[in-house]
This record gives structure tokens, C-alpha cells and sequence, in this order.
């Protein structure tokens, strides 16, 4: 039910709220449609391609997770372990790094993976310092393929990197 | 009736001051359990680091234009210290508690969400960004500028105090609190309208494979350890299903603008949506969860229920609003 006119604020208090709705609305429609952005593909838009993400932020488009994915990629879920000078090994997690989830695999292991040893080396610093024990780092992994009738088949187990330890520091 | 009419008429008019303030205290709870327990609910820290982008080389500096806005006194190219952004991280977690009890509320949530807006326009300013602020921001943002004060907080207590006997809660209208609501649904449609045709713009029908859903599931069980993700990879037909939903889900959301009544579903389908993939992919959108309430029309539903406090239900809960202003 539309509310009478004597129902409506004054202008003057609805100054902010229509400026608001105008520019918000505005801005999200330019940036989520790619009105501000149209794709490179069509290049007789690009003269259009004012504003890209994220220039506009916190007015974006939401194209995550935006490709198709097939069958036969494989896929690796990573642990990372510690050899010890004593042979003993561990497998290191969050809380015996002292770090959260996100550092070890995010950082220390994606380090490893990305070859930017530093990174791995900046965040196991503590632990590395507090271990003097450390004479390797060994990256595993179990690996995983989705197949062409949608069945999941484990892999086997593979190393992907190792890496000697001294003084804290990761050789490559 | 002239356009002017037909818009006003559109975003305001009389609504529930309780419907914002429940939002409120929904979406700065959430905000300052996270500002306090940055890993709770998320597996990437929001508003932390600084040391990390301030150590950038300029090089690597591209300000998005609301930093650009922020820096204008300061000078193009003006690159805030680790000292400064840890003080603007305090100083919003401290105003955060004065928006979370609605003390000043107005000036608590529009210095809240600057201080937000700050910290993450300046960490989006090195070409990486992503979309887990995006609707909270709008939200906190919505509520700064709307009435979201007017009913459980300080500053509706004390003007209560003032003004002698109020009209019970669930009958305090504010004619400037059905304009955020609406907004946010608009923003809402178009955000996952546009999710919805991205997957559809980027892959077309390939989307639709069953496989797709079934590979992220899985590299986020790999990735972040999700044993729910790893098990669920195992199913292609669930991966189908919950395919289905997804593009169903977004390229439909628009729907309540011209049916509000299927807002709250929207509402309990997009926290599903987040929790779900929250759960199984780790994808870190907990600030989402609750900005859906903007959906919901809490005052309607709560006027059902029996037995609330004389100075909460209205004398007959079946009555229409007096349309009584509490602002």
C-alpha cells in the first residue's frame, strides 16, 4: 500500500537517502553488468572500459568461479613434513608451527610450491628457530581425479618438493 | 501521478524501525566478533597484514577510487603507514561497540564502516581483491544512513526517557526506514543477477556440467583440508543438483523485487547458499549471513507471535500500524 504524501519526509531528509540510492544502484549496475567494463572480447566496446575491478570497489562484478571444469584435471591435497637429523619425521600442523591454517597452507606450503622459499621460510621462522632439529622439508601430497563418469579415483601418494634446512634458512 | 510521486512513493513511507535494528545488531555483532577473533568463521584474515601491503613497492600501487577519495588531503600517491592503519583498525573496533549498543548510532556506524572502507579500498589498491566485504560494507553503509538506531539502542532509550510513554516497539515507524530496505534488495538482485551471468558469460552452458561444482568442491577440499568438500566431490550427482540451485537460485534473485513476499526465502536460500559453501569450500563469506536479514520482515512476524512484553506488542497485534513516528 503506497503511503499517503503527508507520509513522506520533508525533502531536505530525503536529500542523503535519494543520493544514496541513485549512486549506489548506479555504480553496483555499472560494475555487476559490466557496463563499466564490457569484456575485452568485443573490442568495439573498448572505449567503454572505463572502470574495471576493482576500481570501483565496493562495487564489483562476481565472476568467481566463472570457468567450466572437466574431467581428468588432477588435484592435490598437500601435507608438508619435517626431517628431523635424528631421522625422525613429522607432519607439521598449524598448531605445531604455531601459526594458523591459512600461513601454513597458504604461505609455508604454497611457498614450497611456488618456489618463493622465502615465504615458506618467513613464516616457519619460529618454528624453524625453536626446531633446530630440522634438516628437510618434504612437501606430499595424495592426489585425486575426477573421471568421465563423475567417479573420483585417489591417486597415489607423490613427493612434489624437498628441501634442505640450515640455520633456519630453506636452500632452494 | 508525476514520476517524483512514483518515487517517492517507491522508497518512502512509514516502515518498521525494528527491522533495521535488528540488522544492526546482527551485522556489527558479526563485524566485531571478527575485528576481535579475526579466524572465527574465516579462514583468511580481513582486516590484518598491513605490514604485507605497505611493504609493496609503489610500483605495485593502483588506488581504487574510494582510496583515491581518501587520500585527496593528503596528495595523489599517498601511502598510509602500518601505525596509521592500526589505529584506524582500533579506532573502528572501539566505535564498533558504540554502533553494536546504539550509542550516537548514526556517527558510530558511519565512522565504522569509513574505517572499514579505509582499511580495505587501501589492501584492494594493489591490483588482488575480493568479494567477501562487498555486501557488508553496502549494508553498514545503509544502515549509517537510515534510522537503524531508533529501536534497541542507547539513543532510542534515552529519547524514550525524554519524550514520555512511546508507542510499544513492534508499532514505531520512521517514514526513512523502508528505503534501505528496498535498496539492498535492489543491490542484492543485481549482485547475484550479475554472479548468475558471469558463470553463464564465461562458460555458457558448460557451466551446467555437473563437473564444474564437482572440481571446486574438490580443490577446496584439497586446498583447505574440508574433509566435507572431499567427501562431497565424491557424488557427480549431487555436484548436478547443487549446480542447478546455484544458477536457479541466482539468475532468479531479482524476483522479490516485484514479489517482497518471497524475500525471506531469497533470504533463507542465499544463507543456505553461503553456509553451504562455507562449509564444503571454505569460501570465507560468513560477514554475508547477516546482511540477508535486511530481508526479512522481523516486525510482521513478531506481531504474530503471543506473549511479548506490553511495551514490545502493540494493544492488538492485528491491528495496522498507527504509523506513529519514533524519530
Amino acid at each position: 500500500m503506497p503511503p499517503a504524501d503527508d507520509a513522506l519526509p520533508p525533502l531536505r531528509r530525503r536529500l542523503l537517502p535519494n543520493v544514496v540510492i541513485v549512486v549506489f544502484l548506479g555504480l553496483q549496475v555499472a560494475a555487476g553488468l559490466k557496463v563499466s567494463c564490457p569484456p575485452k572480447a568485443i573490442p568495439a566496446l573498448e572505449p567503454l572500459r572505463v572502470a574495471c575491478a576493482p576500481e570501483l570497489w565496493p562495487f564489483l562484478e562476481y565472476n568467481m568461479y566463472n570457468s567450466a571444469r572437466w574431467p581428468g584435471e588432477v588435484h592435490h591435497a598437500y601435507e608438508l613434513v619435517a626431517e628431523h637429523a635424528d631421522g625422525r619425521e613429522e607432519v607439521l600442523s598449524p598448531a605445531r608451527i604455531g601459526e594458523s591454517y591459512y600461513d601454513l597452507r597458504g604461505r609455508a606450503i604454497k611457498g614450497l610450491i611456488d618456489g618463493s622459499l622465502r615465504r615458506t621460510e618467513r613464516t616457519l621462522a619460529a618454528f624453524l628457530a625453536a626446531t633446530p632439529s630440522v634438516r628437510a622439508l618434504r612437501l606430499e601430497a595424495d592426489r585425486y581425479r575426477i573421471e568421465e563418469d563423475g567417479t573420483l579415483t585417489e591417486l597415489s601418494r607423490a613427493e612434489i618438493a624437498r628441501h634442505e634446512v640450515v640455520d633456519g634458512r630453506v636452500l632452494p | 501521478m508525476s514520476l517524483a510521486d512514483r518515487w517517492n512513493r517507491a522508497w518512502f513511507g512509514p516502515a518498521p524501525v525494528l527491522d533495521l535494528a535488528i540488522v544492526r545488531l546482527l551485522v556489527v555483532g558479526l563485524h566485531q566478533v571478527l575485528l576481535l577473533w579475526p579466524y572465527a568463521l574465516m579462514t583468511v584474515p580481513l582486516y590484518e597484514e598491513f605490514d604485507h601491503a605497505v611493504a609493496l613497492p609503489d610500483a605495485q600501487f593502483e588506488p581504487v577510487l574510494l582510496f583515491r577519495l581518501f587520500s585527496l588531503p593528503f596528495g595523489a600517491g599517498w601511502r598510509p603507514s602500518v601505525e596509521l592503519l592500526d589505529a584506524v583498525r582500533l579506532g573502528t573496533t572501539l566505535v564498533g561497540f558504540t554502533a553494536l549498543v546504539g550509542l550516537f548510532t548514526r556517527t558510530s556506524l558511519a565512522l565504522y564502516v569509513t574505517g572499514f572502507a579505509f582499511m580495505i579500498s587501501h589492501r584492494y589498491s594493489f591490483g588482488d581483491y575480493h568479494h567477501v566485504e562487498t555486501v557488508p560494507v553496502l549494508v553498514l553503509a545503509l544502515l549509517a544512513c537510515s534510522p537503524s538506531g531508533a529501536a534497541l539502542s542507547v539513543d532510542a532509550r534515552l529519547r524514550r526517557r525524554r519524550a514520555g510513554s512511546p508507542p510499544p516497539l513492534l508499532e514505531r515507524t520512521d517514514p526513512l526506514a523502508r528505503w534501505p530496505v528496498r535498496l539492498a534488495a535492489w543491490l542484492l538482485s543485481v549482485i547475484y543477477l550479475s554472479a548468475g551471468l558471469c558463470k553463464l558469460g564465461g562458460a555458457g552452458l558448460d557451466w551446467m556440467n555437473g563437473f564444474t561444482v564437482q572440481t571446486s568442491l574438490l580443490q577446496a577440499g584439497c586446498f583447505w583440508d574440508n574433509g566435507a568438500g572431499l567427501a562431497l566431490a565424491r557424488y557427480h550427482g549431487l555436484a548436478v543438483a547443487l549446480t542447478w540451485f546455484t544458477m536457479l537460485f541466482e539468475l532468479t534473485f531479482p524476483v522479490i523485487l516485484w514479489r517482497p513476499a518471497l524475500a525471506p526465502l531469497y533470504a533463507l536460500a542465499a544463507f543456505a547458499f553461503h553456509v553451504g559453501s562455507m562449509t564444503t569450500m571454505s569460501v570465507p563469506f560468513a560477514l554475508y549471513l547477516p546482511c540477508f536479514a535486511i530481508l526479512v520482515p522481523w516486525t510482521r512476524w513478531l506481531r504474530r507471535r503471543r506473549g511479548l512484553p506490553a511495551d514490545v506488542v502493540p494493544a492488538t497485534a492485528s491491528a495496522p500500524s498507527s504509523g506513529a513516528s519514533s524519530s
